[in-house]
């Protein structure tokens, strides 16, 4: 009889492999098939890992020819490309070989072969040597990646004609490389060859590399590419390769129309792009949709339109990144045991592994003033900074993104030596919806290329003049106009935060969101409808689909809630008391347990002085809220974990009072009168707008 | 005629420039006070410190590579030799631009600078004096600092050739820096340490395992001993060392020996007794929020409390700075990364695991070897890990500590978590949910109930199966010393549980245990969860000195492995048995 499996993913890549294990880790019985020899998808055996190898030994090759003598060091290298090919084969296979040592400890069932979803529930494998075999699971979830995109007219034959694949095995160096297309991998090749002794001319469609980059990140690095010696065409076409006996003969067209040149090469390397692989898994005879661009349709739960198959990476919508296809495939392999799994597609780094690196997380300028979003932008050159300076590595900068009102971190963007591992702090950051001050007042080590990032955020917030902390926090908690705004773009995430009393019963919503570019929250109040979706699927924080928020100007704010991946909601109750006939508590809730830890040490008595509490509330609605928080004690010192933005907010929650008096007198009560200020506006369901704004904080 | 200035800063290191460039921007009038030659501003750091030594690390380090790595990478080097006058100069250089660039920072910011040589016995008045002093080299009495064959760093980043051997006095930041660039230029390199371990103030893990990897590399270690004393012959230098709790000495011969046991503040000369500054035992500038005991005299950076870091300065002087101009002004000394720039770098910020034992904090480890890192793996760097300490309830980071290349770059991400009073999920999205386990309890009968039927299915037995909740309840349910059990809980739902029973031995009269069930939920597996619940029965067993039966199926191998693993015997007859030591 047949196993029936819990899983069976398609396609063994960073996003297949990983769903498969962190589902085989979370008790699911899986099953992997690859028809690939080896597992790890094209990252590990064709893309990122040999690509890696080969620019990091080319760059130690170039660097040995040009910048040894500068440091001291004699030495006249030369290259030996076959040991190069085969160092660059040792790490694949040490890469791939992990991937099978996982596969096998973690008791996964692996199927050597190509996949087709026969139905719904059922995979037929076609090994290599043509039998087949039939696998029955439960779910399906398609990880079958991306193919190269192909130019039409030109046929890759991977010899003289290559795409990535060709271009890392490349048996001599060619004196002439042709590379179509100025993104990422035709960059990262070109430099390879470049370095290694090709003539490297690279054609461009658009009239700028990088498209989809920041525009002046693309335009500097542009000039440094160019300083290193490749050479670029860009806004220009290929329309033709043809073979002749000195090579091969490409032909070129201005992108709008125009006289044709011509270009000689040895080799071609075709780098336009990558299209989704899904030939001949069966979707259509399934019934699973797919998008004009062929990638699979998905829900936010990765599942698509037939039940029980799901798809992850470049398979579906997004950036075709290796991390994207990870971090998916462990959020559904969550979902399927039952668990909260979520991905924040707008903390997705990418980076360009040249030299310099090329590193991005977030907002380019360009999207922020299409949005119309008011940024203000730091920028600290490498030049100055003291590690780059004595590693001789001072090309590029470090350039941030902010909100020009509250000041929080939209985009990061850093050309320069190791810009890869830089960015992992702004991803970090951004994730706690953090500001440039908090970033620019982390204690970052010296020397290190690293304070170019903290100089970058100093810049930023330099420009505003040094709002004070807790004025900027309280703004930005105030809501801002987005809030109320007509506003109905779908570009943004918003996080709810269920509020929960002791009893377990749920009673309102927390939300909070960024709305082109704009900082919001409100509370969505304990209406039938929210009552309803508060209990749908996962107990601790169930909040997903659409919601209305009703805000004081009478707008109302469609808001689609999801999943946040940080989600582990903690409520507890800091205090409750019985005052006159009512009963009030004071409930904190934040992400995490220690944002109650934090709170509670804030109660103490030594911190009670510093903090302040503003009460909304007209009376009439059914939940008032209060917030709280410590700001900079006047003249003295920030205390630790104080202010930063996600760390310390406490929220009043008022129950069972029929009045605002009750919750105000507890407040009051909890905190000394003289802290606590009522603020006489409504917030019939709505949290922040011009109206709260209005009100004093003393 | 003199001006009249808000504030003095004395000292144009790290602490006293950024201090003055945020004075500048604040609006403030500054002045800056540097006694180095020909203007060279940057302090220690920049002169003779973190910059210097960080420019013959990188070039040394290169060196190494191309002589020893580069063949493997595909590129023949040939012959690769040192240019040792060339590498000096190149550092010099680096130096040379980047206090230029205080230079033109102090300029821009307009602050004004008194520097030597042009400095003349001037009156300054003033509001506010940022003392900004730094610190200097502890002295070893007994050996003697020349700056030719016994150096201080400073003096080691000059040598005119490369020691044949080079004895290290001190297993600190410095001494293994300095160290290492010298090993990798062709030097025979010991170092002494007094304590029984290198980088004392590191987690203790990372120090041992630095210790293994730099041992590795070449460089000898004599822990755990002294140098009492130092003898200049006509090339060399005889060192007598001791071990430290007192023994015979023995002496080793030196063509050089660098003296990196510590720094000390430095403040001599200031004037401090004249104006009522206290220091402290050690000499260190005694502070609150950086004011000192006389009115309008403040003081940053090494020669206060707090460790001796360029970037702690920085920050210190901001800080002041800010509350010099009645703004918040603040320092969290507790996110101060600490890096070692050897290779592999070694990072840490937060507290180390010996401190949290110390402190009684219950934390939990997390640690990812470089070795399992593809990149590290792709471009031959694998020694290493990282290691994250976090709150073993609330999962708060507490400490990071990084050995590996780019490790210092990798702090920061570290440090920022830290900022945020992050939890380690938010780092690495790996962290189990938090799951407790507790004692059965009456109200858990339906959710027991729950979880026997799902187990019940899982054995296919769901047709057999006779509880019901409301026998359950009758049977006393945790009330009833015959019917008991443990109860994993996450987040308020029940997700696993062992129940048995408690009864005597018939003939012996012993206490025993009956095992009746142990079952986790699908979703919960793999967390250990089975054998924790198993380890709870099994201490309960121990404190009423019972032993623990049950039955297994003979031919379930994982089952009887699992349970041999907690301790457990296997007898053939398909039973279990557990007995406490």
């Amino acid at each position: 009889m047949n196993t029936t499996y819990d899983l069976i993913v398609i396609g063994s890549g960073p996003g297949g492999y990983v769903c498969a294990i962190r589902a085989a880790q979370l008790g699911l019985k899986t099953a992997i098939v690859e028809k690939r020899s080896t597992y790890g998808g094209t990252c590990l055996n064709v893309g990122c890992i040999p690509s890696k190898a080969l620019l990091h030994a080319s760059e130690l090759y170039e660097e040995a020819g040009h910048g040894f003598d500068k440091m001291g060091i004699k030495v006249s290298p030369e290259l030996d490309l076959k040991r190069m090919l085969a160092f660059k084969d040792e790490g694949v296979k040490g890469n791939v070989d992990g991937v099978a040592f996982l596969i096998k400890k973690n008791k996964i069932d692996p199927f050597h072969g190509t996949g087709r979803i026969v139905k719904p529930g059922r995979v037929e494998v076609t090994a290599p040597g043509g039998e087949k075999t039939l696998v029955d699971g439960r779910a399906i979830v398609i990880a079958t990646g991306s193919d190269v995109a192909q130019l039409p007219g030109i046929e890759i034959d991977e010899t003289d004609i290559v795409s990535s694949t060709g271009a890392l095995s490349l048996s001599s160096v060619p004196d002439r490389l042709l590379v179509v297309g100025a993104g990422v991998i035709g960059l990262e090749l070109g430099s390879v060859w470049r370095r290694l002794g090709a003539d490297v001319t690279v054609v461009e469609y658009l009239d700028r590399i990088l498209p989809g980059m920041d525009g002046e990140v693309a335009k500097q690095l542009e000039r440094i590419y160019s300083k290193q010696g490749l050479s670029f065409r860009l806004g220009t076409k290929v329309v033709g390769v043809e073979r002749n006996d000195d090579g091969l003969e490409v032909t070129l067209e201005p992108a709008n129309g125009g006289a044709q040149d011509r270009l000689e090469a040895d080799v071609v390397l075709v780098a336009i792009g990558r299209v989704p692989f899904t030939e001949g898994l069966g979707l259509d005879d399934a019934g699973v949709l797919r998008d004009k661009r062929g990638r699979i349709t998905v829900n936010g739960q990765f599942e698509t339109n037939v039940t029980g198959i799901y798809a992850i990476g470049d398979a579906i919508a997004g950036p075709m990144l290796a991390h994207k296809a990870e971090d998916e495939g462990i959020a559904v392999a969550e979902i399927l045991a039952g668990q909260a799994g979520h991905v924040n597609h707008d903390v997705i780094p990418s980076v360009i592994y040249t030299t310099p690196e090329v590193a991005s997380v977030g907002k380019t300028e360009e999207e922020l003033k299409a949005d119309d979003v008011p940024y203000t932008s730091g920028k600290f050159p490498f030049l100055a900074n003291g590690r780059a300076k004595v590693n001789k590595t001072t090309d590029g900068f470090v350039k941030i993104l902010a909100h020009a009102e509250t000041d929080r971190i939209l985009g990061v963007h850093i050309i320069g030596a190791n810009a890869s591992e830089l960015i992992a702090e702004a991803a970090v950051i951004m994730e706690f919806h953090g500001s440039a001050e908090d970033l620019a007042r982390t204690c970052h080590a010296h020397p290190t290329l690293s304070e170019a990032v903290k100089e970058a955020a100093l810049a930023v917030f330099r420009t505003r003049d040094f709002v004070s902390r807790a004025g900027r926090r309280r703004s930005l908690f105030d809501g801002g106009d987005g809030v109320t705004g007509s506003s109905q773009q779908r570009d943004e995430t918003f996080l709810a935060r269920q509020v929960q009393s002791a009893d377990g019963h749920e009673h309102a919503a927390f939300v909070e969101g960024v709305q082109g570019g704009v900082e919001h929250r409100g509370v969505a109040v304990d209406d039938d409808g929210l009552a309803e979706s508060l209990e749908a699927r996962r107990g601790y924080a169930g909040l997903l689909g659409q919601h209305h928020l009703q805000f004081p100007d009478g707008a109302d704010l469609p808001v689609e809630i999801e999943l946040h991946h940080r989600f582990h909601q903690v409520v507890g109750v800091v205090d409750q008391r019985e005052i006159g006939a009512q009963h009030a508590e004071l409930l904190i809730f934040g992400n995490r347990r220690q944002d109650f830890d934090l709170f509670v040490g804030r109660f103490q008595p030594r911190y009670r002085d510093s903090m302040d509490a503003r009460f909304f509330g007209d009376g009439h609605v059914e939940h008032d809220f209060a917030f709280l928080q410590a700001p900079a004690l006047a003249g003295g010192a920030r205390e630790q974990h104080g202010n930063h933005p996600g760390t310390i907010e406490a929220h009043g929650f008022r129950r069972d009072a029929r009045s605002a008096d009750g919750f105000q007198n507890f407040l009051e009560l909890v905190l000394g009168e003289e802290r606590v200020e009522r603020s006489a506006v409504g917030v019939d369901g709505g949290f922040g707008g011009p109206e709260q704004r209005a009100g004093r904080c003393r | 005629m003199s001006e009249l200035y808000d504030v003095v800063i004395i000292g144009a290191g790290p602490g006293g420039y950024n201090a003055a460039i945020r004075a500048g921007q604040l609006g403030l009038k500054a002045a800056i006070i540097e006694k180095r030659d020909n203007k060279k501003l940057g302090g220690t750091c920049l002169n003779v410190g973190c910059i210097p030594s960080k420019a013959l690390l990188h070039a040394s380090e290169l060196y190494e590579a191309a002589e020893k790595n580069f063949e493997s990478l595909g590129i023949k080097t040939g012959k690769v030799s040192l240019d040792l006058p060339q590498m000096l100069k190149q550092k010099s250089d680096a130096v040379e631009g980047l206090t230029k660039g205080v230079e033109f920072l102090m300029k821009k910011n307009k602050v004004k600078t008194f520097a030597s040589p042009a400095m003349k016995r001037l009156n300054l008045k003033q509001k506010n004096i940022v003392i900004a002093t730094g610190s200097e080299v502890t002295p070893l009495p007994g050996v003697e600092i020349d700056e030719q064959k016994i150096v201080s760093s400073t003096g080691a980043l000059e040598f005119s050739s490369v020691p044949k051997h080079l004895v290290v006095i001190g297993g600190g930041v410095i001494g293994l820096e300095l160290g290492s660039v010298w090993r990798r230029l062709g030097a025979k390199v010991t170092v002494v340490e007094f304590l029984d371990k290198i980088l004392p103030t590191m987690d203790g893990e990372v120090s041992k395992q630095f210790q293994r990897i730099l041992k590795k590399q070449g460089v000898e270690f004599k822990l755990s001993s002294k140098v009492t004393g130092a003898e200049k012959l006509k090339t060399k230098v005889k060192l007598s060392v001791e071990p430290a709790a007192g023994g015979d000495a023995e002496a080793i011969d030196a063509d050089a020996v660098l003296v990196a046991i510590g720094r000390r503040p430095y403040t001599a000369g200031l004037g401090l007794e004249n104006v009522g500054v206290e220091t402290d035992g050690r000499g260190f500038i005694v502070t609150d929020h950086f004011k000192t005991s006389a009115a309008g005299v403040w003081a940053i950076g090494d020669c206060i409390t707090g460790p001796m870091l360029a970037h702690k300065a920085e920050d210190d002087g901001t800080a002041c700075i800010e509350l010099i101009a009645g703004k918040a002004g603040h320092v969290n000394y507790d996110t101060v990364p600490n890096v070692v720039y050897t290779y592999p770098e070694v990072a840490s910020v937060g507290q180390t695991e010996e401190q949290l034992k110390e402190a009684g904090v219950a934390y939990k480890v997390g640690k990812f070897p470089f070795a399992a890192n593809s990149r590290a793996k792709t471009n031959h760097e694998t020694d290493g890990f990282v290691k994250i300490l976090a709150d073993a309830t609330t999962d708060r980071v507490l400490g990071c500590h990084i050995v590996g290349v780019e490790a210092g770059e990798l702090i920061a991400e570290a440090v920022s978590v830290m900022e945020f009073g992050g939890a380690s999920e938010d780092i690495a999205r790996v962290s189990e949910d938090s799951i407790t386990i507790r004692p059965v309890e009456r109200g858990d009968v339906n959710a027991v109930y729950e979880l026997i039927c799902g187990l019940a299915d899982h054995e296919n037995e769901r047709a057999y199966l006779t509880a019901t909740p409301e026998r359950l309840a009758q049977t006393g349910f945790g009330d009833n010393p015959q019917w008991r059990g443990f109860v994993a809980e996450s987040r308020g739902k029940l997700v696993g549980y062992a129940t048995y029973t408690q009864g005597f031995h018939i003939w012996s009269g012993a206490a025993r245990i009956l095992l009746d069930d142990i079952y986790v939920l699908p979703a919960y597996r793999g967390a250990s969860l089975g054998e924790q619940l198993m380890r709870r029965v099994f201490e309960q067993a121990a404190d009423i000195g019972a032993d623990v039966s049950w039955t297994v199926l003979p031919d379930n191998d994982r089952a009887i492995a699992f349970y041999r693993r907690l301790g457990a015997n296997y007898q053939t007859i398909g039973k279990c048995r557990w007995q406490p030591e």
